[in-house]
């Protein structure tokens, strides 16, 4: 059972999105659309596995001194490898995602879990940290990306859901839902409500203000 | 006379100088204003209440001020439920969520009319005429009159706007006869809540938001369209609280030297 913690804990009590604010670049700029998002996260996932595995590997190999050009390496070598087989098999896609798919060289997200679990942890664990963590943050972007497409555009994975004015059904597409401003909204909020539900996660304040129960305003 | 002076007396002088102008814009703008003001009221209200009852924070008469920006400053605005998704929004993401009035970064009608304006682009909210720029004038005296408004800022702010409209070869008179912009200039900008604090940090403020006024107003939306005024005060606001630490930070450096 004891494993299995890794895999399910970044779900929600150690999400790499909204409790360690990481990965948030590309959370705003890919979740417009639910296709987008399933895409980037599906990305992510493998490139996270699969450096996380090699990593911990040769991690006994690794000198200290040049571990990080190391794993910046390895990540790059497989960022490369997901960039070219979307734009092999979903050019489209590809083209909407623009530069974020290769932006997975440098999101904090990767390099994090090389460096504080795969560098001194098994294959095994490993690849399920790994797993986990990139679960957790597909979790957060498709539930972004499902309530920015839906009331953004009125469609889920492309398909219509709500028939929009514009084709002469009766939803009015909110905009702001499009634009990036919306998701840093619907990423607090999320962030408000899972801190609402599990207190544990609230961070300690980092100074107070006290005031006397009978002071009035001079 | 003691004791008088708490949040909510500030709140019902802010209540009782928004009254003229709201007279004033409702026979301009027609009986629709009445029914966008009931609206945004029961949202805000219901807001309040929600949060008195979860985080124990008071209620406060703002919220009619707050409804009275909102239904005079987005004329366009028809649908019911654009008001009632903008207004809980603002209220709730721009005030209630920081501890309610008086401890808010920006104005919460300030964050309903961007939203207001971001989200539904393709309506066009005209601007008001001279008649409520004259009544918001009186509302200014009494405000001016009990200290709520400060001095630096009603002679800072028209300062930047005229400078920055002269730079920009422009007419400098026109502005003070559009109504929505000189009601977003003592209600949005001068906001005691979401203006800078600090004397000197004041006149800097004032400045700044004049500016932005001009330039928005001169360059984009037009001077006489509320946006201008709306953008420019969710702008300067912003940067509030920086003049202010700038402006402690510069005056306790001079104590110092002096102390040495």
């Amino acid at each position: 059972m004891k494993p299995l913690r890794h895999l399910y804990g970044p779900l929600v009590d150690n999400n790499p999105v909204t409790l360690q604010i990481l990965g948030i670049c590309s959370a705003l700029a890919v979740t417009t659309s639910m296709t987008t998002a399933l895409v980037m996260s599906l990305a992510l996932i493998v490139v996270l596995v699969a450096s996380s595995m090699i990593i911990s590997a040769i991690r006994h190999h690794i000198p200290t001194s040049i571990r990080l050009i190391l794993q910046i390496t390895i990540i790059a070598s497989l960022v490369i490898v997901a960039d070219q087989v979307i734009q092999a098999f979903a050019f489209d896609i590809s083209q909407r995602l623009s530069i974020f798919v290769g932006l997975i060289v440098t999101n904090c997200l990767v390099l994090g879990r090389a460096e504080a679990f795969a560098m001194r942890n098994p294959v095994g664990l490993s690849a399920l940290d790994a797993l986990g963590n990139g679960l957790g943050y597909g979790l957060v972007l498709l539930l972004i990306g499902f309530v920015r497409e839906l009331f953004g555009a009125g469609t889920l994975f492309g398909q219509t859901v709500f028939p929009t004015i514009h084709d002469g059904g009766w939803f009015t597409p909110l905009n702001l839902m499009l634009l990036a401003p919306s998701a840093f909204f619907l990423l607090g909020l999320l962030i408000w409500a899972i801190r609402s539900v599990r207190p544990a996660q609230i961070e300690l304040a980092d100074y107070e203000i006290s005031i006397e129960p009978n002071r009035r305003a001079p | 006379m003691r004791g008088m002076w708490h949040r909510d007396t500030v709140a019902w002088i802010i209540v009782a100088a928004m009254l003229p102008a709201a007279v004033t814009a409702v026979i301009e703008l027609g009986p629709q204003t009445v029914q966008r003001f009931g609206v945004a009221l029961a949202v805000i209200g219901f807001w309040q209440v929600v949060f008195l009852f979860t985080r124990a924070q008071p209620v406060s008469p703002i919220a009619t001020v707050t409804a009275a920006a909102i239904a005079i400053l987005a004329p366009g605005a028809t649908e019911m439920w654009q008001i009632v998704l903008a207004a809980s929004f603002g209220t709730v993401i721009g005030e209630q969520i920081f501890g309610g009035w008086g401890r808010n970064i920006v104005n919460a009608a300030v964050v309903t009319l961007a939203f207001l304006y971001f989200a539904f682009p393709e309506v066009t909210h005209i601007g008001t005429g001279p008649w409520v720029a004259a009544a918001v004038g009186c509302g200014a005296v009494l405000l001016l009159v009990t200290g709520v408004l400060s001095w630096q800022l009603v002679v800072a702010l028209p300062m930047g706007l005229v400078l920055a409209t002269l730079s920009l070869g422009a007419d400098p008179a026109a502005p003070l006869f559009e109504g929505s912009l000189v009601l977003g200039l003592v209600f949005l900008i001068c906001d005691p809540v979401a203006s800078a604090s600090t004397r000197i940090g004041r006149w800097i403020y004032g400045l700044l938001a004049g500016a932005l006024v001009a330039i928005f107003g001169w360059a984009d939306a037009g001077i006489a369209a509320p946006q201008a005024v709306v953008f420019a005060a969710l702008l300067a606001s912003l940067f509030a609280p920086l003049i202010d630490a700038v402006a402690v930070a510069v005056a306790t450096r001079k104590w110092r030297r002096v102390d040495a």
